[in-house]
């Protein structure tokens, strides 16, 4: 297992050197510069502040010394807020950011496959119905549209819920339950579909025959498979919640890492976005291999290897 | 000469059964009462925001550019049934004028995923071997990278014309047509038909384009309508970022974002646009289910 899993992260060096690439070169090619985006600077200053950030060399040579840096951990200077380095930055957005994916996440799981199940083992009748039109609604429901009404009912009517801030845990629940829903509709979907395709099995017949009582053949026999097509689906989820979580932050006025990337994409910021986007890259691509690995584990049949 | 062997000539064998399996297709869509409520619904708002704009101008004089300042956001009424915005532009002209927008931007971006994906996967499947595993890893990476954030990169590159912003979502948003098609043409091209094909002489590119992707077109239909929504979305999120659509020009994303800037006062500028917006998507998904179930073979029970 073990060696297995060193495998698997061997082999991502390879993929992430061409992330590294791709990405510095997709950032380094637009046009315009950090520097251009504001008033007109005076030649000196620029060519000084150039040469503070390296951006008077070659790029070849910018690119060996961003490679280095980063082996040793260190992802640059923001040119936006100078005062500021990149990894300093993502030590404070990135944690907010995370709790609210991780919010989001423990709540789709929960509705999704609880409304999955139910309609499962409820199927083609009122409850299989109810729950799966309520997971398309909540499929069809944006983030940005859910969010804002959620302020409007559960905030700014009712008086529940703070509707914007960070700090304790009341904070966290709108953002989460935003983020969450639209996955907890695809979740409950794929749930259903995997219980109905390990219901019809011999195994579960046989379970039956034997008297194994309703709940434990849901829980103990069909529920380590259905869940298979829910687990694959997790990579996935888990990347797009992340990356949408920008507009959760925007809407909640959370401090994460998202309004950052929005500004840094558009000030030419080259570090603090490579710095995102690699962290971001390099993170789905550990959450991939233990979503596989996972997924070994749960049905056998899989060769991880 | 090819034209002589007609008994043994794919195509043809294809379009018979594949118009059987269309016309089967299409009668399982009309049963489904949903899925056909739900197309009407997109017909009708597809010709509501073609035609509205301009209607309602010919009709009460004004469009979705027309300000009325001193008018200012009025609620709900008989003469402005959505209500007017901050700078008393008709609100229904401007959801319906957004609608357009979304509606394009996401049909022809799913069209620009579906070519892409389509041909990649097509390829990639049909040569197999070394070429088959580097452009799949290819696909494995890009699908590792954080989507939104290439998108939003690519649109402070390329800059924010309504073109540019759905070849950068199409650009992005094939890697699962790619996955799909190639799946399938991995076992189509092992079928006799393939075998036929190249033994009468047609070359690699005669047989992807003219025999193996004609054969993936239902899943690729499938995985249109199910991108679609999608990539609606994917605007919508941009153009409340302030990435997407430009103003005056409306768009749902911009017109949600500035309904939730002031929804406690003028709660109609979000729940309108928020509503339709949701109500497309819901149509969107319900069509797409209705299709995919009438495509599918094994729903045929």
């Amino acid at each position: 297992m073990i060696r297995l899993l060193l495998r698997r992260l061997l082999e991502l060096v390879p993929t992430v050197l061409v992330i590294v690439v791709a990405s510095f070169a997709l950032v380094r090619l637009a046009p315009g510069s950090p520097f251009s985006s504001e008033k007109e600077i005076p030649a000196e200053i620029r060519q000084k502040l150039e040469a503070k950030y390296g951006f008077d060399k070659p790029l070849p040579e910018q690119f060996v010394r961003y490679l280095g840096n980063l082996l040793k951990g260190d992802l640059g200077l923001s040119t936006k807020y100078p005062q500021r380095t990149v990894n300093e930055i993502i030590a404070n957005g990135f944690p907010v950011s995370l709790t609210l994916a991780a919010v989001a996440l423990l709540w789709s799981l929960l509705v999704g496959i609880t409304a999955g199940i139910i309609g499962a083992i409820r199927q083609n009748t009122v409850w299989d119905y109810t729950a799966m039109t309520a997971a398309l609604v909540g499929i069809s429901v944006p983030s940005f549209v859910l969010g804002p009404l959620l302020v409007l009912v559960v905030s700014l009517r009712l008086h529940m819920l703070p509707p914007a801030g960070w700090g304790d845990w009341h904070h966290v629940i709108l953002p989460g339950l935003t983020l969450g829903t639209i996955y907890a509709g695809s979740i409950a979907r794929l749930m259903r579909g995997g219980m109905l395709d390990v219901v019809r099995s011999d195994f579960i017949r046989t379970a039956r025959a034997k008297g194994v009582a309703e709940w434990t053949i849901v829980w103990r026999h069909m529920f380590p498979t259905a869940i298979l097509p829910v687990v694959s689906y997790l990579g996935p989820a888990i990347a797009s919640m992340l990356t949408g979580s920008v507009v959760v932050e925007k809407i909640f006025n959370v401090p994460g890492i998202g309004p950052y990337f929005v500004d840094a994409a558009f000030n030419r910021d080259y570090f603090l976005v490579m710095g995102i986007v690699l962290l971001y890259a390099f993170f789905l691509l550990l959450l991939n291999l233990v979503v596989d690995v996972l997924y070994g584990f749960l049905d056998p049949r899989v060769d991880v290897s | 000469m090819k034209c002589i062997q007609v008994g043994l000539r794919s195509d043809e064998i294809d379009s018979r059964a594949g118009s059987s399996l269309w016309e089967d297709a299409w009668k399982r869509l009309q049963k489904n009462k949903l899925a056909w409520m739900s197309g009407l619904f997109l017909v009708l708002l597809g010709i509501g925001c073609c035609f509205g704009p301009a209607f309602l101008q010919v009709v009460w004089g004004y469009d979705d550019h027309t300000q009325n300042l001193a008018y200012g956001p009025q609620p709900p009424s008989l003469e402005h049934p959505f209500g007017t915005d901050f700078y008393g532009r008709d609100l229904l002209a401007r959801v319906l004028s957004g609608a357009r927008v979304s509606l394009s931007v996401g049909l022809l971006a799913a069209f620009v995923a579906a070519l892409i994906g389509t041909i990649y996967g097509a390829v990639s499947g049909y040569f197999g071997g070394v070429v088959d595993s580097l452009m799949m890893r290819i696909v494995d990476i890009l699908y590792a990278l954080p989507y939104m954030f290439l998108v939003i990169i690519l649109v402070t590159i390329l800059g924010k014309s309504l073109v540019l912003l759905f070849l950068a979502l199409g650009a992005v948003g094939w890697l699962l047509t790619a996955r799909v098609v190639r799946g399938q043409v991995l076992s189509l091209k092992e079928q006799d038909f393939v075998l036929a094909a190249r033994s009468l002489g047609t070359t690699n590119r005669g047989i992807i384009f003219e025999h193996l992707i004609p054969n993936t077109l239902s899943s690729v239909i499938v995985t249109f309508t199910l991108t679609v929504p999608s990539m609606i979305l994917q605007e919508a999120f941009l153009s409340f970022l302030g990435l997407g659509v430009q103003p005056p020009q409306p768009s749902l994303g911009s017109l949600i974002n500035d309904g939730a800037n002031q929804m406690l006062v003028f709660w109609w500028t979000l729940v309108f646009p928020g509503g339709i917006m949701a109500t497309m998507l819901f149509a969107l998904n319900f069509l797409g289910d209705g299709i995919r179930d009438a495509l599918d073979p094994r729903m045929k029970t």
